[in-house]
């Protein structure tokens, strides 16, 4: 096998760094922002608890890059921009690791977890500066550990170190993201509820008892029990900052929505939040056409299109099966926790419709899904193979393969453009160009006490307040994007910028006639006529 | 620590237990020369607690929360005395007081009387409950008091000679330490427990001071600093001084615990006993009429705290600052650089009737958000009608970019502010930006208020919850479109105006109109009446007085008054009135600045009461009566939609059916002019009355192109839209939507340029103008449309921002234009970017295919070897049932 994970391996280095190097690092957003923000203030701080500017929700993944960053002297921003993705490319081994368990299965571990690499939305989650390149592998190793545990429960020593090692991943994911830590409790406490339900159902169908398995079940309600008290003690005592962030919501809804189903911190600002939340708005906005869009998305509609068929089928066979055996358990454990994160997804979107967090969590709550799903889709495209393989007529069984084959090779490359927002296709972009760059420079150069605006969104001021994080600000220059804020003196306008404006077919900024104090042939900068008896 | 409370416990209670029978209970003499007390004392005993032959404990058995508390007195100098009288028994220099409240056998608070050698200073460190046990954990061990509860002592108060003078008051010289977790002591405390700063660690976190240099009794000055290290970006004050500028003399603790600076009472009380009150009002203490003292809130045990009773002070100052002063330094500071305190009736009956708060940042001081200015603002209260208390008739608030050079000294210290001698001339001196003019309206209570009037400072008051806006505006950062939206609510009972651009001083004039004090060149003000009825007001023609007065009602305006030129108009419900004015009639009475001296306050008072006429507020038909003129009036009629530019004034006259007017005035003839709307004109002195025709309303639209000022388009247009009444009555309010769209172009292909709500009065023209670039060459319109619709309904989501059917416009317009090729922005630009990031072109789509390659090869190899295995383990499950079928199992 060692040669599948060496190509496993290799596969993840190249889909990365084809990301990192599509832009030559020069790319920022919110949440990268945000993170990165948190731990150069806490390496200027030397403290987690008295960073200036914490990330509320969570430590470890900041304490991680402070370790390293401490241990190599390398830049905070390097390591957010060009080390950490490569690490994030190697978690292409922890999941084969994990799918092959769930399936039981090294090759169908391997395609699944290659077909994980062909999910954009996992890509863009683990590929950018956020917590979520260890957050998720934090909870699929906590569900590998259960599931050995599982599958070991006669051997006390061997099923006692899983055990503790899940606590220990627990307690790690916990101090990663506490919400998305609270998601994975309660998904346990669905599959445990659902999973109860299962076997009475089963049991009134069949008669009889499958003894042994159900008490494997109410371990489950143990493993709640012990890691709620972890998510507890660290939100009580190692890290109460969080509790602040949940206390900054107000409405009750939006607490529960927190914990049950994980969100964070949400970076864009609320306005354009309205403006993306309904479907309609967000396709024309970011996306050349709504075409375009589930095009590059297709993978994922089929995904969770085949494994929920498979998820049908094997539910239908457990339910039906005479005797649950003891290594079936990962199986029955993989279909509870499917239900349970399909569920929670549902409660999201429901959550999104009466809450205040805007369109948030719904989006958060699709990588764990899809961490179960691909499983089942990957058993689902191998037993199709199979099947195609058994037909007569050659040529349907070559156009078959031949489309399966042509759909990998085509949704590889559809995951890369949709994880980058490729400027081909989106309009949303991710980037800031070397002109844009030279603009900020001279900004923070010549500007004095003054915050300049770089656009539509949070391209330019994301990443030329990433590269900036640590480095003292002496003329106290700042950017932002988005709307215009009264307050504004300084506009940048890009020649990246009216070409998206123009592709969206908006108006060109009202600044336009402003005077014009810095222009490099790509961007230039706007000084506003003074308005006031107080403006110079 | 839990060890030892039993042992703590049984020690007390030995001690108790042993000392009890060595002196019979006795009352303090009264010729011991103690100070009055505080406590009912019950009984004194005495004992050798070390066993040496000498007394070193005193239990005084007395009542100050419970008729069974008890103070044990240790001796820690060898030198306490064997006597039934306290006073003498004890002292307050060596002896450790242990205070037992409720008789509980254990001590609720501890002082330590020692001489800090280190120092040269007498010090009393105070310990108190920390852990909530309701108690001080401590070891009795001989006659040796072990503290066990504070590694340091979380207060500690310090002399350098004694804690009284000679004569026996109050020895003003002392120093307060706290270190540690802040506690109640009105000093602040609350706002710096945010920051988490706070250590016990033996280094004193504040420190409050006060000096009597001349030790004659009466303190001259009092300084508080913070002394541990913060960020100043987190605005909170580090220095505080109170100067005794009338040298007040303060009265001698009425009701002391034993020790001259220890007291009960609860923060509510501030440790001020009731016989220390006058009128026994805890509101009319002024600074430095009580001395300092620690009050021990024995009701909840754990809290006690250090206060200096008294604020203000009737005629000093007192300042806070976000710098320390040290000795040697002239300190730069900002925030409230002075709260100044004057007797302007000079009737010395403890309060001020004129207070100034100076709060001043200097440019870049993070507590003032990084302004790049030096920005003031003055508070500036007066009680003209020196009303009882600490209240307020009138405010001006102003702002100003001011440098401050003066230097103001405090005792040893100096900071640069200026000085209270000088700051009311130095204010009324000076240029300022922002004026606010404040008045407590006559039928409301008086305004009470320790630091003047508060509302409407004009860069303290927020914009839409921000803080920062006006100091921004003020420093040229932000753009404030209208003062008025942001002076637009009051306090009921508060009349507010407002000036931007002042370039001036605070002059105030008073109107004969409405008989009240006004902003010299006031743009508006508020009256809030009560919770549904307000007046606003305007300043049509931007002279230096109102001439515009809405009386509001649950929003809705019932009443209105107008003065233009030398005609006077109002409506209330029973009816309007025009008053032609003679010619020379001044809406300004007299002119003046707020007082400054006690002569200036007195001429103004009799200034005013000179002019009053209690008019109601609102009584326009009683204004415009008391006027001189001919007046004509209008039963049920009314005007709107007024307005007055280049001379001229138009308003919509309504008159209804049945309508009865007063007698014929020589200005105006109504001449039996039937019920119904008229547009009213008047210009040069003459009046024009017609019909009001129903409003008809043009759009025109035009487009023309534009010089290129963008980079990869040469292209950019202008769209001018006019809207046009032609009729004579006001439009009802439409929404302006405009849009270009490209020949045979959809909904996608439309640019949206406005969604604005208008109204236009009869024969007006209002011209918008909008740019946008178009994206493709060809013929482009530019459409306009009045619409009933929505907008904010609208925009909320793109989708419905669709084209209407012609049949809902009110009035519409297009126009043409047909442009050159553009230079195209196509996906070739979005691939390459000009070159403008490394990765691009060939090289990345090359790049791509390599990745769905290898991503192809992969899934081929795991699926062929899936597939090799399947089919192996399937052979070897078939031979395996074969040969099991072929041995006959």
């Amino acid at each position: 096998m060692s040669w599948i994970l060496l190509l496993l391996l290799g596969y993840g280095l190249l889909v990365y760094s084809t990301m990192t190097f599509r832009f030559n690092g020069n790319w920022g957003e919110g949440d990268t922002m945000v993170v990165t923000r948190a731990i150069v203030s806490s390496a200027q701080a030397d403290s987690l608890l008295r960073a200036r500017q914490p990330y509320p929700n969570g430590v470890g993944y900041v304490a991680i890059m402070m370790f390293v960053h401490d241990l190599t002297g390398v830049s905070v921003q390097t390591l957010q921009t060009y080390i950490m993705p490569m690490v994030a490319a190697m978690n292409i081994v922890v999941l084969f690791i994990v799918f092959r368990a769930l399936l039981g299965s090294d090759l169908l571990g391997a395609l699944a977890a290659l077909f994980t690499y062909l999910q954009p939305d996992f890509l863009w989650v683990t590929w950018r500066g956020s917590h979520e390149k260890f957050t998720w592998m934090f909870m699929i190793m906590g569900i590998f550990l259960l599931v050995r545990s599982f599958i070991l429960w006669n051997q006390v020593r061997m099923t006692a170190r899983y055990v503790v090692a899940f606590y220990i991943v627990t307690l790690a994911l916990v101090s990663s993201n506490v919400f998305f830590a609270a998601s994975f409790i309660f998904a346990i406490v669905l599959a445990f509820a659902g999973g109860n339900l299962f076997f009475l159902y089963r049991n009134w169908r069949q008669q009889r008892d499958n003894v042994p398995v159900r008490q494997q079940l109410v371990r489950l309600i143990y493993v709640n029990l012990a890691s709620f008290i972890l998510f507890y003690l660290f939100l009580r005592y190692l890290y109460p900052d969080a509790v602040s962030s949940l206390n900054a919501f107000t409405a009750l809804i939006d607490r529960l929505a927190l914990l049950l189903f994980g969100a964070e911190e949400n970076t864009t600002p609320e306005v354009v939040e309205v403006a993306l939340a309904a479907p309609r708005n967000y396709l024309r906005i970011s996306w050349l056409s709504t075409y375009v869009f589930f095009g590059l998305t297709l993978f994922s509609w089929l995904v969770l299109g085949i494994s929920a068929l498979m998820w049908l089928r094997e539910a239908w066979r457990t339910l039906r099966q005479p005797q649950i055996a003891q290594r079936h358990l990962p199986v029955v454990f993989h279909l509870l926790l499917y239900a349970a994160f399909a569920a929670q997804l549902a409660g999201a979107i429901f959550a999104d419709q009466v809450g205040t967090l805007s369109a948030n969590l719904q989006v958060r709550l699709f990588t764990p899904l899809m961490l179960m799903a691909i499983p089942l889709a990957a058993l689902g495209v191998y037993e199709f193979i199979r099947w195609a393989l058994r037909w007569r007529a050659a040529l349907l069984r070559g156009l078959a393969l031949l489309s399966v084959g042509g759909m990998v090779f085509y949704f590889s490359i559809a995951a890369v453009l949709k994880s980058t927002n490729e400027p081909l296709l989106n309009n949303w972009l991710i980037f800031m160009t070397t002109p844009e760059y030279a603009a900020g420079e001279w900004s923070r150069q010549y500007l004095r006490d003054t915050e300049v605006w770089t656009g539509t969104n949070d391209r330019i001021s994301a990443t030329l307040t990433f590269r900036y994080f640590g480095q003292p600000s002496v003329n106290n220059v700042g950017f932002y994007a988005y709307g215009f804020r009264f307050d504004g003196i300084y506009y940048m306008l890009t020649e990246v910028e009216l070409a998206m404006r123009r592709r969206l077919r908006a108006q060109p900024p009202f600044f336009i006639s402003e005077n014009i104090v810095y222009h490099n042939g790509q961007v230039q900068v706007f000084y506003r006529r003074p308005q006031s008896a107080y403006q110079r | 620590m839990s060890s030892r409370r039993p042992l703590q416990i049984a020690l007390i209670a030995l001690l108790l237990g042993l000392i009890a029978p060595a002196f019979p209970a006795s009352a303090q003499t009264a010729d011991s020369g103690a100070p009055p007390l505080g406590a009912e004392l019950r009984g004194i005993s005495q004992t050798d607690r070390s066993g040496d032959g000498r007394i070193d404990t005193t239990i005084i058995e007395a009542s100050f929360y419970s008729p069974n508390d008890r103070v044990i007195v240790i001796d820690g100098g060898g030198d306490m005395a064997a006597s039934s009288d306290w006073w003498t028994a004890t002292d307050f220099h060596n002896d450790t007081w242990l205070f037992d409240a409720g008789g509980t056998n254990r001590a609720e608070l501890v002082i330590r009387f020692w001489y800090d050698a280190a120092r040269g200073m007498r010090r009393a460190d105070i310990y108190h409950d920390r852990n909530g046990n309701g108690y001080v954990d401590l070891t009795l061990d001989g006659a040796t008091v072990r503290i066990d509860e504070w590694d340091y002592p979380p207060f500690s108060l310090l002399t350098e000679t004694d804690w009284t003078l000679p004569d026996g008051r109050v020895n003003w010289n002392i120093t307060l330490e706290t270190d540690g977790r802040w506690l109640d002591n009105g000093l602040w405390g609350e706002l710096y427990e945010g920051i988490g700063v706070f250590e016990l660690d033996g280094t004193p976190d504040y420190q409050l001071q006060f000096f009597d240099a001349d030790m004659d009794g009466v303190p001259e000055y009092g300084i508080g600093s913070v002394l541990f290290d913060f960020p100043l970006d987190y605005a909170l004050p580090r220095a505080a001084a109170w100067y005794n500028l009338t040298q007040t003399v303060p009265q001698q603790p009425q009701a002391p615990l034993f020790w001259h600076f220890l007291t009960s009472g609860t923060e509510e009380s501030r440790g001020v006993d009731p016989r220390e009150l006058p009128d026994n009002d805890l509101g009319k203490v002024r600074y430095f009429d009580l001395n300092p003292r620690m009050a021990m809130d024995w009701w909840r045990r754990n809290r006690p705290g250090f206060f200096f009773p008294g604020y203000p002070i009737e005629h000093g100052f007192h300042l806070n600052g976000n710098r320390r002063l040290l000795p040697d330094d002239i300190a730069i500071m900002s925030f409230e650089l002075i709260q100044a305190y004057y007797d302007l009736a000079e009737d010395r009956d403890h309060n001020p009737e004129l207070h100034i708060r100076h709060r001043f940042f200097a440019n870049g001081d993070p507590g003032g958000w990084a302004m790049p200015a030096d920005l003031n603002e003055i508070r500036w209260s007066w009680n003209q009608t020196n009303r009882p208390g600490l209240s307020w008739d009138y405010k001006i608030g102003l702002a100003g970019r001011q440098s401050i050079d003066a230097v103001t000294q405090v005792g040893a210290f100096q900071y640069h502010a200026v000085t209270w001698e000088d700051i009311p001339s130095w204010v009324l001196s000076e240029t300022w930006d922002i004026a606010t003019f404040i008045s407590v309206e006559r039928d409301h209570p008086p305004y009470i208020s320790s630091e003047g009037i508060y509302p409407w400072g004009p860069i303290e008051t927020a914009v839409d919850e921000d803080p920062t806006i006006l100091s921004r505006y003020l420093s040229g950062q932000v753009v404030v479109m209208s003062m008025a939206n942001i002076f637009k609510k009051i306090d009921n009972g508060l009349r507010g105006e407002f000036k931007d651009n002042l370039n001036g001083l605070p002059y105030l004039y008073f109107s004969p109109l409405d008989a009240e004090l006004h902003l010299v060149g006031a743009e508006g003000c508020v009256h809030q009446i009560d919770d549904a009825r307000r007046i606003t007001c305007g300043n049509l023609n931007h002279d230096d007085h109102l001439d515009q007065w809405r009386y509001l009602h649950e929003e809705t305006v019932t009443r209105e008054m107008v003065k233009v030129r030398d005609l006077l108009l109002y409506f209330d419900e029973a009816g309007m009135g025009i008053r032609r004015l003679p010619e020379d009639y001044a809406l300004e009475s007299f002119r003046t600045l707020p007082p400054i001296t006690h002569e200036e306050w007195l001429a103004l008072g009799a200034l005013l009461e000179a002019h009053a006429h209690p008019f109601a507020a609102g009584d326009f038909a009683a204004m415009a009566a008391r006027a001189p003129g001919e007046l004509l009036t209008i039963s049920g009629a009314a005007f709107s939609d007024l307005s007055y530019a280049d001379g001229v004034l138009t308003f919509i006259l309504t008159l209804p059916a049945g309508y009865t007017a007063s007698a014929p005035v020589s200005f105006i003839t109504l001449d039996g002019l039937p019920a119904g709307e008229y547009h009213v004109t008047y210009a040069e002195g003459r009046f024009d009355v017609r019909p009001a025709t129903p409003p008809a309303l043009t759009v025109r639209a035009s487009l023309r192109e534009l010089p290129s000022g963008v980079f990869f388009t040469d292209v950019r247009l202008e769209g001018t839209v006019t809207v046009e009444n032609s009729g004579l009555a006001t439009s009802p309010e439409y929404t302006l939507e405009v849009f270009a769209e490209p020949e045979g172009g959809d909904e996608r292909d439309r640019t949206w340029l406005s969604l604005e709500r208008v109204r236009v009065r009869g024969g007006q023209t209002l011209t918008y103008s909008y740019e946008w670039m178009p994206d493709q060459p060809g013929v482009w319109t530019l459409s306009a449309a009045l619409t009933e619709r929505d907008p904010e309904a609208m925009v909320m989501e793109f989708s419905r921002l669709r084209f209407t059917p012609a049949s809902t416009w009110i009035a519409a317009a297009s126009a043409d234009i047909d442009l050159p090729a553009l230079q195209p922005v196509d996906r070739h630009f979005f691939l390459t970017l000009n070159g403008q990031i490394p990765l691009e072109g060939i090289p990345l789509l090359l790049l791509w295919i390599v990745i769905g390659i290898s991503a192809l090869t992969l899934f081929g190899w795991i699926v062929i070897y899936l597939i090799r295995t399947h089919d192996h383990t399937a052979r070897r499950d078939r031979a395996h049932r074969a040969d099991a079928h072929s041995s006959g199992d």
